[in-house]
């Protein structure tokens, strides 16, 4: 598996959703720049990219809202693994 | 039956303090909805025309149902705006659809205000209106027929202008009908209601709910970007019933919201709207093994669905039929000569006729004409070409086999490619385009050729297209690829 770094993620998002500033936005989901089909769309790209599950408690805006938080919830279920 | 205001005013008789619908803030009762609608209808007699539309911009609500039942009142056809519309594409469908008045809500007040402002149009709150009494006799004199239009529905159109789908009461009436006995729906049944009031799903959800006297539940927007919020929804309103677009489903499953709750109390769930993905379905059946799934297939322009086939118990296949005919559509396959074709596996155009046709576009009798046309096999009766390809399987099911042009699925929504070709070459400095559906990805992909910035080309989409048509990805090219009869060669660029 590779390892997970914030430039990894935010290249991943921008295959989902390209215009976007992942390196400074940090309310994707309240600000409406994401919807939920582009979290389903990165969910799949996470789980697919890092062999992760991402259960549906931790699927809330606050672990969605920046490319940070999306990182930081991919390491944590990654070593959770 | 005359009009489906019957099935509201017989729920009220019947029990008129159970519950009609219930959104995230408030319940309303049959009594209330009945009352309200009456009020509302009588307010709009004496300001429009019978006939004329009414438009309605606001998020689904009580108080939106009580506006789109007021304005069936009045005799009028009611058709739900969304609130997202870019500015251009606003002004596009108010062209279109030529409405008599506009209605919205307390909580939109303020962005109807300034999304109307440059209009002849002023949006009336509908809760300033239904306080005041119904005049009966006025009722009376605009009560609509089964040949009456009661909603219009926009999807997209390929000359890069929405289009307005007119469907009467009599049509609603006969779909309603059998989809709710042939699914045995009653009063004591809990419907969860996914899709927005623009989108044709959440007629059968109103519209069964009103039929059988159940309470219909709107799921908030913003549930399905929180998982568990939605499933906290459907388990502790004790959800019996969901009619739901497929994406919506697709949600739950990819989101493992089963593994955070299960509503055990679904007894049916009816899909419909785009493909079902085996896993996904898979998924929902191994969470929800008391329910009974159905597969429904229908453009808009039939009236919700035309053909539906129940999932057996039995089934681990790959490939879902869309299986026979509702009661009151006659759904055929026809050759590129029109010849019938009836024997398995031979692919050929859904065609539909029957009662469940919608009365055409909304002040586009060209299109109308087009689309609605003379039945080869059976002369004087009018057909739906679909657009959709599909055979017979050994069974005698049909299954649904994609389209025959470049009108896609996406997200739940029926999308014409052509509509964002046709905006993004209408942007200055753009002298080509053309769009591709990434089928496995869901996403839309744009090429353009001309001297205009890919970030001013975006910019500009944003401002004429809902968010949902906005291509994810937009490339500019030197050149388009061209076969060798010079038209895009799709191939090449489905390489880029």
């Amino acid at each position: 598996m590779e390892d997970i770094t914030l430039e990894k993620i935010i290249e991943l998002l921008q295959d989902v959703e390209e215009d976007i500033d992942y390196e400074h936005v940090t309310d994707l989901v309240d600000g409406k720049h994401l919807d939920s089909f582009d979290i389903i769309a990165i969910i799949n790209v996470m789980s697919d990219e890092f062999d992760i599950s991402i259960p549906a408690k931790d699927i809330v805006p606050e672990n969605f809202n920046s490319a940070q938080a999306i990182c930081n919830l991919v390491r944590r279920l990654a070593e959770d693994d | 039956m005359e009009n489906v205001l019957e099935w509201l005013e017989s729920s009220a008789h019947r029990d008129a303090c159970a519950v009609a619908v219930s959104d995230a803030e408030t319940s309303i009762t049959f009594a209330q909805l009945l009352d309200r609608a009456r009020n509302v209808g009588s307010f709009l007699a004496a300001h429009v025309a019978p006939g004329r539309p009414v438009a309605l911009y606001l998020e689904k609500s009580c108080d939106a149902l009580c506006g789109m039942l007021g304005a069936a009142y009045a005799g009028c056809p009611y058709s739900v705006i969304d609130v997202r519309q870019p500015a251009a594409r606003l002004d596009s469908i108010l062209a279109s659809l030529d409405p008599g008045f506009v209605l919205t809500d307390r909580a939109f007040a303020q962005l109807a205000g300034e999304a109307f402002e440059h209009t002849e149009y002023a949006p009336t709150p509908v809760e300033e209106v239904w306080d005041e009494p119904a005049d009966d006799d006025l009722l009376a004199a605009v009560r609509p027929s089964r040949e009456s239009a009661l909603y219009i529905n926009f999807t997209s159109g390929s000359t890069g202008t929405p289009k307005g789908v007119m469907v009467s009461h009599g049509s609603v009436i006969d779909f309603i009908g059998h989809f709710t006995d042939l699914f045995g729906f009653s009063s004591s049944d809990v419907i969860a209601n996914q899709a927005p009031f623009d989108f044709d799903v959440s007629v059968k959800d109103i519209y069964s709910g009103l039929a059988v006297g159940a309470a219909v539940h709107l799921i908030p927007r913003e549930y399905f970007s929180v998982p568990v919020q939605l499933m906290d929804f459907l388990c502790d309103r004790n959800v019996t019933v969901c009619t739901w677009a497929v994406s919506a489903m697709c949600f739950v499953s990819t989101m493992n919201g089963f593994d955070y709750r299960c509503p055990d109390t679904v007894r049916l769930v009816a899909f419909s709207g785009e493909v079902m993905p085996p896993k996904h379905l898979a998924k929902w059946r191994a969470a929800l093994p008391q329910a009974r799934f159905v597969n429904v297939y229908g453009p808009t322009e039939v009236t919700c669905n035309c053909t539906y086939w129940e999932v057996p118990a039995s089934f681990d296949g790959d490939v879902l039929p869309v299986g026979r005919p509702f009661p009151h559509a006659k759904v055929f396959l026809l050759d590129e000569d029109d010849r019938l074709v009836d024997q398995a596996g031979v692919q050929a155009q859904i065609c539909v006729a029957g009662s469940g046709l919608a009365l055409g576009y909304v002040n586009d009798p060209a299109r109308t004409a087009e689309a609605f046309c003379d039945n080869p096999i059976q002369p004087g009766e009018r057909m739906y070409r679909t657009g959709d390809l599909g055979y017979y399987d050994e069974a005698g099911d049909l299954v649904y086999a994609g389209r025959a042009d470049h009108q896609i699925k996406h997200l739940g929504q029926r999308i014409e490619l052509g509509e964002i070709e046709a905006v993004a070459q209408e942007c200055p400095g753009v002298s080509r385009a053309c769009c591709l559906y990434n089928e496995k990805r869901k996403r839309i992909l744009l090429f353009y050729v001309g001297e205009r910035s890919k970030d001013e080309l975006v910019a500009y989409l944003h401002d004429k297209l809902p968010s949902y048509m906005v291509p994810n990805k937009t490339t500019q090219l030197d050149q388009m690829p061209l076969n060798k009869n010079g038209k895009i060669d799709r191939a090449a660029l489905a390489q880029l």
